[in-house]
């Protein structure tokens, strides 16, 4: 009898776990692969997923996020009073997850906004770290995915089903000519025979990036001084400083994340290597990541994407540019970094795609978000271009130097626009030799 | 149930008896049923999917040093070369999943049985020291390695990526059949062998038990579960790289998932795995901090509870759920020798 008993209260138990586990969420087909159609949202908001490097090596892009997440969440739900979807006026809600700056959590994160938060529509942003598992889990979950700030390239080799992705950003096409401009307005033009070392990762940034310049250098006539790529994260640069110092380069060029420029930077000054010129993507982007080079900033030379010069106006809110900046330094004491302008950009277009789809069916939202031909923050953003299946948008590219400014801070200075004359508004000096670029 | 009556202290209830077999076999039923009839939402399966991964690598930990005294730190390597297995498979050579899975499982015991050469002539710390450096070496190889797309990383085909309801009915019977295996082997006599060899290796050894033979048979089990997991996990998540597939944070979250559920227990890493899946995304509302709380977890309870919440619990209240302990000798004979000894 005292078995029985006890069989019964365990059995008991096991029902009441069961039974609790099997109310843990809605019983909705959210389809992982394919099969079930997606759902629209059933609840009173719209949900908006983003995955952001918060912390790790990368939380320089992702600085900016929350301001800019709470001015769209402002202006939607405050200002416009929701977005008519299905029927009804629906308030928006974005719901942030760090990545750590790790493609395995960035991965984990976007499923947990898929599955667990259902979330409308996913962003995937900050770099092909974060943007490339993301759009993976976008396309495994079938939600609707806008990739931005992450060259396109890389994402759209990444994967070979780009079904439910869009993306905006340059092409490394792009950017390779406008790190030939920042070189020939440092006075190394095509032809010249510069000699060019290159500083590249083997991670999918430094690979796409790496692939084009050892072909298109040599077309233009320069030299091309290429140690090979290296492990992002390496903080022994022995084999890539000496190669530089044997062929004794003019020009440094590459794009790593801040931790490896400044690695490499240091072992290049501490063995004497001198160079006229440096063009360095992603870690010389913002006052935070170059803080690290103290004084050696000066003069380094990288792409601007976005700043509040430029002169773009949000078709959503009718923000300009020198508006947005001049809030963000108002509201945080600093100059709006690139990065914000693509995170605001990225939410622009969110609700671009739900008004047009006037749904929050995700097949209906995808098309909308498709056929999108709308001026952001960050420029005019129309998906009439495809690269390996994938539909994206080129956007806007300028180059920039670090220079020290009048308030003595070290500010990224638009000195060409070349490729993107529109820009040329936004121009602030000229090219100077600096601490970073004499020989 | 039964008591063991090996000790003059205190009977210890060992609940391994027909109640637990069926109450383990209702529980296994009933989570089959709940998955297949789509009781269970696809985000409780997303969980569950977690949970019995990490249980089953959990438990694979725990019968390496837990029960056998291997303390390994790199059986991430296991999880990084499935993981790709899986990918090059599917994306590469356009075959099946299940194809990634076995050719993973059979790189992933053939990697070991190598290594195993090389392993075995270190114990405690050294072992530790090596299994990490080994795993770290083969990251940088695969971060190098054009095949592989060096770190750049590969992602499985989204077309051959099952529904989380199919992942979540092959993890639930991938963690049954280890949790099956680690019980039974750990009943036979290598199992016996295996926890003497922890306690004392050489005099173990001395009497009769193949050190070797016996740390081999756990080294290739807790591969090839391990790389199971490493599979299924790359399928989840739709992409593989080499910082992250070999990164150490897998280890860790075993390690963190038997030091909380009790080492040298098997219901501790099922209770362990839990929590750490349901902690892990529940503080990822907290971004920065999750790290932080996890370690800080970890920490108190190594202070507080150093045998874990269910090897404090089996002390406190004297009984053990699937003991390795087996009856041998009955009540009355240890009464008779009790009055013996008195």
């Amino acid at each position: 009898m005292k078995t029985v008993k006890k069989i019964a209260a365990l059995l008991l138990a096991t029902l009441f776990a069961v039974t609790l586990l099997a109310g843990c969420g809605e019983k909705k087909e959210t389809p992982q692969g394919s099969g079930a159609a997606p759902a629209p949202s059933a609840g009173g908001t719209i949900k908006i997923g983003y995955v952001n490097p918060t912390t790790g090596p990368l939380a320089g892009n992702g600085e900016g996020c929350d301001w800019v997440v709470k001015q769209i969440e402002d202006y939607v739900n405050n200002q416009m009073g929701g977005i008519e979807v299905d029927g009804a006026k629906k308030n928006i809600k974005v719901i942030v997850y760090d990545s750590t700056s790790n493609q395995q959590t960035a991965a984990d994160m976007a499923q947990k906004l898929c599955v667990e938060d259902e979330v409308d529509l996913i962003v995937a942003i900050q770099t092909p770290e974060t943007a490339i598992p993301v759009e993976a889990q976008a396309e495994i979950n079938e939600v609707p995915c806008i990739g931005i700030q992450a060259p396109v390239d890389p994402c759209a080799f990444a994967s070979d089903s780009h079904d439910w992705t869009v993306h905006a950003f340059w092409t490394i096409d792009n950017i390779y000519e406008a790190h030939k401009a920042l070189w020939t307005a440092a006075g190394f033009g095509p032809g010249t025979g510069a000699k060019i070392g290159l500083a590249f990762a083997n991670d999918a940034d430094g690979t796409a990036w790496h692939d084009t310049f050892v072909k298109k250098l040599p077309e233009d006539g320069y030299t091309v001084i290429d140690p090979g790529q290296y492990p992002s994260g390496t903080d022994d640069f022995s084999n890539v400083v000496k190669a530089f110092k044997d062929a004794d380069i003019d020009i440094l060029a590459g794009t790593n994340i801040p931790p490896d420029f400044s690695n490499l930077f240091t072992q290049m000054q501490a063995a004497g290597v001198q160079v006229d010129a440096i063009t360095m993507g992603k870690c010389c982007l913002l006052p935070g990541d170059v803080v690290a080079l103290g004084d050696n900033v000066e003069g380094i030379l990288s792409e601007v994407w976005w700043a509040p010069e430029y002169p773009y106006v949000s078709a959503l809110t009718g923000v300009d540019c020198p508006t947005l900046g001049a809030a963000y330094l108002k509201d945080n004491g600093g100059v709006m970094p690139q990065p914000a302008g693509y995170a605001y950009a990225a939410l622009e277009l969110a609700v671009e795609a739900f008004q047009k789809a006037g749904t929050t069916d995700k097949e209906a939202v995808f098309k909308a978000l498709k056929s999108l031909d709308v001026e952001t923050i960050v420029g005019p953003i129309k998906y009439d271009k495809e690269m390996n299946g994938l539909a994206y948008s080129d956007t806007v590219v300028a180059g920039g130097q670090w220079q020290k400014g009048e308030d003595g801070q070290w500010h990224l200075v638009v000195i060409d626009a070349s490729l993107y004359p529109e820009l040329s508004g936004a121009i602030a000096g000229e090219y100077k030799a600096g601490n970073a670029t004499q020989k | 149930m039964k008591e063991n009556t090996t000790t003059l202290h205190k009977p210890v209830k060992i609940l391994d008896g027909i109640v637990m077999l069926i109450i383990c076999i209702v529980i296994c039923v009933a989570l089959y049923v709940l998955g297949i009839t789509k009781t269970f939402s696809n985000n409780t399966m997303r969980y569950m999917f977690k949970i019995f991964l990490y249980i089953t690598m959990g438990t694979m930990w725990n019968l390496m040093s837990g029960f056998t005294g291997m303390t390994s730190l790199g059986q991430q390597v296991f999880i990084g070369i499935a993981g790709y297995s899986v990918a090059v498979m599917t994306s590469t050579y356009k075959m099946s999943m299940w194809m990634g899975l076995l050719v993973g499982a059979v790189i992933a015991v053939v990697f070991a049985l190598i290594l195993s050469f090389v392993l075995f002539r270190m114990r405690g710390m050294y072992f530790a020291v090596a299994t990490w450096l080994i795993a770290e070496a083969v990251r940088l190889w695969f971060n190098s390695w054009a095949f592989v797309k060096q770190g750049a990383g590969m992602t499985v085909a989204v077309k051959q990526i099952p529904k989380v309801r199919e992942l979540y009915i092959y993890a639930l019977t991938l963690m049954i059949i280890a949790l099956i295996v680690v019980f039974a082997l750990l009943r036979t006599k290598t199992g016996l062998g295996l926890t003497a060899m922890r306690d004392d290796a050489d005099a173990s050894s001395s009497v009769g038990v193949n050190i070797f033979k016996s740390k081999l048979l756990c080294y290739l089990i807790c591969s090839v579960f391990i790389a199971l997991c490493g599979g299924l996990f790359a399928l989840q998540k739709g992409s593989v790289l080499p910082s992250s597939s070999f990164g150490i944070d897998w280890t860790v979250a075993m390690v963190f998932i038997v030091i909380l559920g009790g080492v040298g227990t098997m219901a501790g890493p099922i209770l362990g795995g839990i929590i750490y899946v349901v902690l892990s995304e529940f503080l990822a509302h907290f971004p920065g901090w999750s790290n932080i709380i996890l370690g800080a977890i970890a920490i108190l309870v190594i202070i507080f509870l150093p045998d874990g919440i269910i090897g404090t619990l089996q002390k406190k209240l004297n009984f053990e759920i699937f003991s390795q302990k087996r009856l041998s000798a009955p009540k009355k004979s240890l009464k008779q020798k009790a009055d013996m000894a008195a």
